[in-house]
């Protein structure tokens, strides 16, 4: 029933952004084409951390492997953009893996933390360092817009209809790998990996598996913000976005791809509702985050499909909970 | 090769690397008394180095009252975070705890760009001036007040661990929570306490690199990723392996800097710390140990 429910959800969220798109509200447009290509990446986070259980605190650094390399095959060699993606996704999958093999013997907790982090972190330098080949700090400019068959996706509205209809395929894909056995073995290396492998199940090569899906959809993400903003630099895929995109995910609901892509929208659209806020706007934006995680753990997700009053009571025990100074602490 | 060269590298990397121990202890400390990771510790080496520029510049106070100052507000600046903040979050999962301290780094540091500004600042040399020749090693005098300072707090922690009741009670409540409440240990205080000295570690870090690095808005990010994989890399919750891998990180920078390149100095760390794990999981000082 959970899973009718947020798949109703996610057809009635992308219908409202499809009007969002067609309003002739520019502004609007811009963030929600931005949220569209954040929720892909973010999904990516919904696979390997929600799903598999694997903490990935590198994810934006694949978003700039995809962004990369599109920048690069489009402004040095002139390759058109749909050439481009099977190139992403061919890089940003082998870099998945090879982030994947050291993480493979960690249990988790601080020891996954870091290596995703300094990971997502040396790719960064790597792009800083190879100055003649990605422009270093300097970044690369004038990317151009992907055009098909003479028609180009140039005005802030086409690009945005491409990125829901990537959005679109890359959920229906996420929706059939996590409910397909696969989906069951992910689940399972995140509940007990010792349990799988006692049933024979090689849970070493379904993680790498998860690292590379999440890697690629990073990419897919990447391929579609380099031409969108028309200029890349490092800084932009440095471990801060990368942590945004778990916040994103963790806000929206980690355990359910719906989930990861309302927290992708919320988190895009609300510094930007706290704009009149002047100077205040990012210190609100982390109260209000570090509140809503408070409240809802499991993520805005968790109000879908309830009635006022279930909310109601639900945020009673969930405020008693955290008035209680129970000293168990989970492990 | 040169000698002089390398040992005078190795020692600029050493002092560096205290400092990274002294940051990465902190890290450490939270982990081992609550199993949670506090990616807003680095703030507080933010906040000791903006403190000391403010007192030490803005007020002209003495370098040794500026010290005691920011001990003074540091330990109050950690015991209000855990009590507005992280005290609610501790039995909540560790991601959650996580992001919950990400966030609040990104808030107090808008709350420091409000107070001080966005620019960057320079403290003048503070810990002494001029250079000590030990057999043609030309070391400077500031490195040597650095590392004195390090090995003192060092040594005072190692005192209050030991030899005091209170930092007796923390050990145990850090051990087993339940079984030291029952045994009549305050371990709401000794939580507080443990986030309350952990800051001030990172205030001391800072005051010992602001006139190393400048003082800018961005200190604490930028040493954020190699405190962890110092703390990482020694084995999270043991405190000895925090400081051994911090001068490790430090000695590892400065070689590579002077003997490689220094554009590929950090990617050399942040290799060797990946290396690291996947040979030894849990760190390079840490036996595998079973709990049960």
């Amino acid at each position: 029933m959970m899973k009718k429910n947020i798949s109703k959800f996610l057809l009635i969220f992308i219908l409202l952004g499809l009007a969002v798109g067609v309003s002739f509200n520019r502004y609007l447009t811009f963030l929600a084409t931005l949220s569209a290509i954040n929720a892909i990446a973010v999904m990516g986070i919904v696979v390997i951390s929600g799903y598999t259980g694997q903490l990935n605190l590198g994810q934006a650094a694949f978003v700039g492997l995809g962004a990369y390399t599109v920048a690069i095959l489009g402004v040095s060699y002139g390759i058109s953009f749909w050439i481009a993606i099977p190139v992403a996704i061919g890089v940003t999958a082998f870099f998945g893996i090879l982030m994947g093999i050291p993480a493979l013997k960690l249990k988790g907790g601080p020891y996954l933390a870091l290596v995703t982090q300094t990971f997502g972190e040396i790719i960064y330098l790597a792009i800083m360092n190879l100055e003649n080949f990605t422009g270093g700090p300097f970044g690369i400019l004038g990317i151009e817009y992907p055009s098909i068959a003479g028609y180009t996706f140039s005005g802030l509205r086409e690009y945005f209809f491409l990125c829901i209809a990537f959005l679109s395929v890359c959920y229906f894909l996420c929706r059939r790998i996590v409910d397909s056995p696969l989906g069951l073995v992910f689940t399972g290396i995140r509940e007990s990996e010792d349990a799988e492998q006692s049933i024979g199940i090689n849970t070493m090569y379904y993680k790498i598996m998860a690292f590379a899906i999440a890697a690629i959809l990073g990419g897919i993400a990447g391929t579609l913000y380099a031409p969108f903003i028309g200029y890349i630099s490092p800084d932009q895929f440095r471990w801060y976005p990368s942590l945004l995109l778990v916040s994103m995910a963790i806000v929206g609901g980690i355990n359910s791809i719906g989930g990861g892509i309302l927290g992708a929208f919320v988190l895009t659209f609300l510094p930007e509702l706290l704009r009149l806020t002047d100077q205040f706007r990012l210190i609100l934006y982390g109260l209000l985050v570090i509140a809503m995680l408070a409240l809802l753990p499991e993520g805005l997700v968790s109000l879908y499909g309830k009635s006022w009053s279930e909310i109601r009571r639900m945020l009673s025990t969930r405020i008693q909970a955290l008035r209680s100074r129970k000293l168990s602490q989970p492990r | 090769m040169n000698l002089v060269y390398f040992v005078q590298q190795s020692f600029n990397g050493l002092t560096t690397g205290i400092i990274y121990g002294l940051i990465a202890l902190g890290f450490s400390m939270v982990y081992q008394a609550l199993g949670c990771l506090n990616f807003s510790h680095t703030v507080s080496v933010m906040i000791g180095a903006l403190l000391a520029y403010t007192f030490i510049v803005g007020f002209s106070l003495s370098v040794w009252t500026a010290l005691l100052l920011i001990v003074v507000l540091l330990w109050i600046y950690g015991w209000a975070v855990n009590f507005f903040f992280f005290r609610y979050f501790l039995n909540m999962s560790k991601l959650i705890f996580m992001l919950v301290s990400i966030s609040l780094a990104g808030v107090l540091q808008q709350v420091a760009l409000i107070f001080w500004g966005p620019e960057a600042r320079a403290v003048p040399n503070m810990l002494g001036s001029g250079t000590i020749e030990f057999f043609g090693i030309l070391v400077p005098v500031q490195n040597i007040i650095l590392f004195a300072i390090s090995l003192l707090t060092l040594a005072a922690l190692l005192f209050f661990f030991n030899r005091t009741k209170f930092g007796l009670s923390m050990r145990i409540a850090a051990e087993d929570p339940e079984t030291a409440s029952l045994m009549g240990v305050n371990v709401q205080r000794t939580r507080s306490a443990t986030f309350a000295i952990t800051a001030v570690l990172g205030g001391i870090a800072g005051f010992l690199v602001a006139p190393l690095y400048g003082v800018t808005l961005n200190l604490g990010q930028s040493l954020a990723l190699k405190m962890f994989v110092a703390a990482v890399v020694g084995g999270i919750g043991f405190l000895p392996g925090a400081i051994g891998a911090g001068l490790l990180v430090g000695l590892l920078e400065s070689l590579s800097s002077a003997y490689i390149s220094s554009g590929w100095r950090d990617v050399i760390i942040f290799g060797a710390g990946i290396a690291v794990l996947a040979v030894r999981p849990l760190g390079i000082f840490r036996k595998a140990v079973t709990k049960h």
